[in-house]
């Protein structure tokens, strides 16, 4: 037997992930100031999805591990899957395997977005929405850029990308330059990320937002995978690759976009994640997608744990998953990178 | 089978396909040559739809070109381009899996059917014992090998190949032909082209000569194919010599 279905080691890893990623969230959710045993979380935890609970609950303690905790825990998995994810489908859109998902210039449009807001709180919107927005102006004007006579030539897309990040840099400069001292402070905050803004609230609209886009991409896997062998080879093995090229990128770009503007930028995620899934289990995005978007929210969970127990402030989270992330993909450059591209 | 007229292609002002009329039926192998840069990649990729020709009326099996999706074309035609190295490493397996692309549906879409008929392909091909190699890691005849093998997965009744055999060593040049003989006889149609005319004339019943982006020639291989017609493709002598049963073509040196 060439095909062996049934017996599929990447099935179990996709069980075993699932399994730590939950490890991970009773650890993120135990760790902090104050002390609380594993049984309670988990107890909390049961009572606040089931409504039923075996042991007396303080107050105090749910409050901690509902309010406090949980939504932070949510928040770093939700980006987790959502970065990972875009990271996995621009990968293959771009048929490189060393592409982020801030490539079209959704940082840098969120950032402008962002420090809009930060500047002019009376004239503008909310922060969040604000950065939203503009993380998707900065896309959608690169994607336009680059469009030509309705087909959408790949390394014209990464150029012009590059193109809009640097407009909206040097806007966000300018934006930089003209705040005053506190002003200047809260956007070079944003712009490092960080999950101590996570609520209840935008938690809802991040998960409806990161499941649906997550859901589409995993569905639509295998046509990743014929896109990524290259535009001819997908056109005749049956789909149309700027329709997908199209799908790929908004959902991509919706699922970042909504992240950044939660989250703020976080980098390496996107483009580590997807590499780790590839040299467990091989290119194949049936598995790289679901793969890559358990290990990001494992390691944005405990990156974000560090980031809020590691001293008594707050370290932002992107400083963390740099320090963590860079040698690791130093690692993969001079020891692995054979099998994972040219 | 398939119906080509008047088809006509311009790369910006330069006129690379004119007027190339062609048709071939079912059951047959049909061998494309021409020198180098005569439009014989271009040719395959307007009749693919990867490339839009200026005009062209194109009919497979009676049905317009034009009211086919890329779905329902690559049920009836699958192509073999030529050897490129994909950014991913791929297994052997899974290339020719995808293969299989066209008849997929519904959420992942992979059935048992499929599996099958990629391990037969990969059987047909005898490449079973790469099947597990990432494609990256491979010779470029083994990529080559691969390719033929996800384009017989395809199961499209049309095949196209592009240079199949310009990786490959000797032996498994002559094992491909034979194969692709083989595929004709139980019915498929074949378009294949190839830099050495030795092939046509050992494998292919067929041959349709393009030179600067005209037909030069088609019919019958062992009616056309001749000293006369070499000298005009290459412009310096060539000369078929009878061997046994066998011709053979060689340079006048």
């Amino acid at each position: 037997m060439i095909f062996n279905i049934l017996a599929d080691k990447r099935k179990i890893i996709i069980i075993l992930l699932i399994i730590i990623l939950c490890c991970a969230v009773i650890f993120a959710v135990i760790s902090g100031n104050s002390e609380l045993s594993p049984a309670t979380v988990v107890n909390i935890i049961l009572y606040k999805i089931t409504g039923f609970s075996f042991d007396e609950l303080s107050k105090r303690d749910i409050a901690i591990v509902w309010n406090m905790r949980m939504p932070r825990v949510i928040m770093a998995i939700l980006a987790g899957i959502a970065l990972s994810t875009a990271g996995a489908l621009y990968q293959g859109c771009f048929r490189n395997p060393l592409v982020e998902p801030f490539i079209l210039g959704a940082s840098s449009g969120a950032s402008f977005g962002a420090a809009l807001a930060i500047l002019f709180p009376a004239l503008f919107l909310p922060v969040q929405i604000s950065a939203f927005i503009f993380a998707l102006l900065a896309v959608l004007s690169s994607y336009m850029l680059a469009r030509q006579k309705g087909e959408i030539n790949t390394v014209g897309l990464v150029l012009s990308g590059v193109i809009i990040g640097s407009i909206f840099s040097a806007l966000v400069s300018i934006m930089k330059y003209l705040s005053e001292d506190t002003q200047l402070r809260e956007i070079t905050f944003w712009m490092m990320g960080g999950l101590y803004h996570a609520a209840w609230s935008d938690i809802y609209i991040n998960a409806a937002v990161i499941f649906i886009c997550f859901i589409i991409s995993w569905i639509f896997a295998w046509k990743l995978n014929l896109l990524s062998i290259g535009d001819d080879d997908a056109k005749t093995l049956g789909i149309n690759p700027d329709t997908y090229k199209t799908i790929f990128i908004i959902t991509a770009t919706l699922m970042t976009a909504v992240c950044v503007a939660s989250v703020g930028i976080i980098a390496w995620v996107g483009l580590m994640m997807p590499h780790a899934a590839r040299l467990i289990t091989g290119p194949d995005n049936r598995y790289v997608i679901p793969i890559a978007s358990l290990g990001g929210a494992v390691y944005l969970l405990i990156c974000d744990t560090i980031a809020r127990t590691l001293t008594s402030g707050e370290i932002p989270i992107g400083i963390i998953t740099s320090i963590i992330g860079a040698p690791f993909l130093i690692w993969i450059l001079r020891a692995k990178s054979g099998r994972l591209f040219n | 089978m398939l119906d080509i007229k008047n088809l006509n292609f311009y790369y910006g002002d330069n006129h690379i396909l004119k007027n190339i009329s062609f048709n071939a039926e079912s059951g047959s192998l049909w061998g494309l040559m021409g020198p180098n840069g005569s439009g014989k990649t271009t040719f395959f990729k307007c009749i693919l739809g990867l490339l839009k020709p200026a005009s062209c009326h194109i009919k497979i099996n009676n049905i317009d070109y034009k009211k086919l999706n890329t779905q329902k074309l690559a049920r009836l035609i699958s192509y073999v381009p030529q050897e490129h190295k994909p950014p991913f490493p791929f297994t052997v397996k899974e290339i020719v899996l995808m293969g299989r692309s066209p008849y997929m549906g519904g959420i992942f879409g992979l059935k048992k059917e499929d599996y099958i008929e990629a391990e037969k392909a990969i059987d047909m091909v005898d490449i079973a014992d790469i099947a597990d190699k990432p494609v990256t890691a491979l010779s470029g005849g083994q990529r080559q090998l691969t390719l033929i093998a996800r384009s017989i997965a395809q199961n499209a009744p049309i095949m196209i190949l592009d240079e199949p055999t310009s990786a490959l060593d000797f032996n498994n040049q002559i094992t491909i032909w034979k194969i692709l003989k083989k595929l004709a006889e139980n019915g498929k149609l074949i378009i294949a082209c190839s830099h050495d005319p030795n092939h046509l004339l050992w494998f292919a019943e067929n041959t349709i000569v393009i030179k600067n982006g005209e037909v030069l020639s088609k019919g019958l291989t062992a009616d056309i194919l001749n000293d006369s017609l070499l000298k005009e493709i290459y412009g310096n002598e060539y000369k078929i010599i009878q061997h046994n049963n066998n011709k053979v073509i060689q340079p006048v040196l």
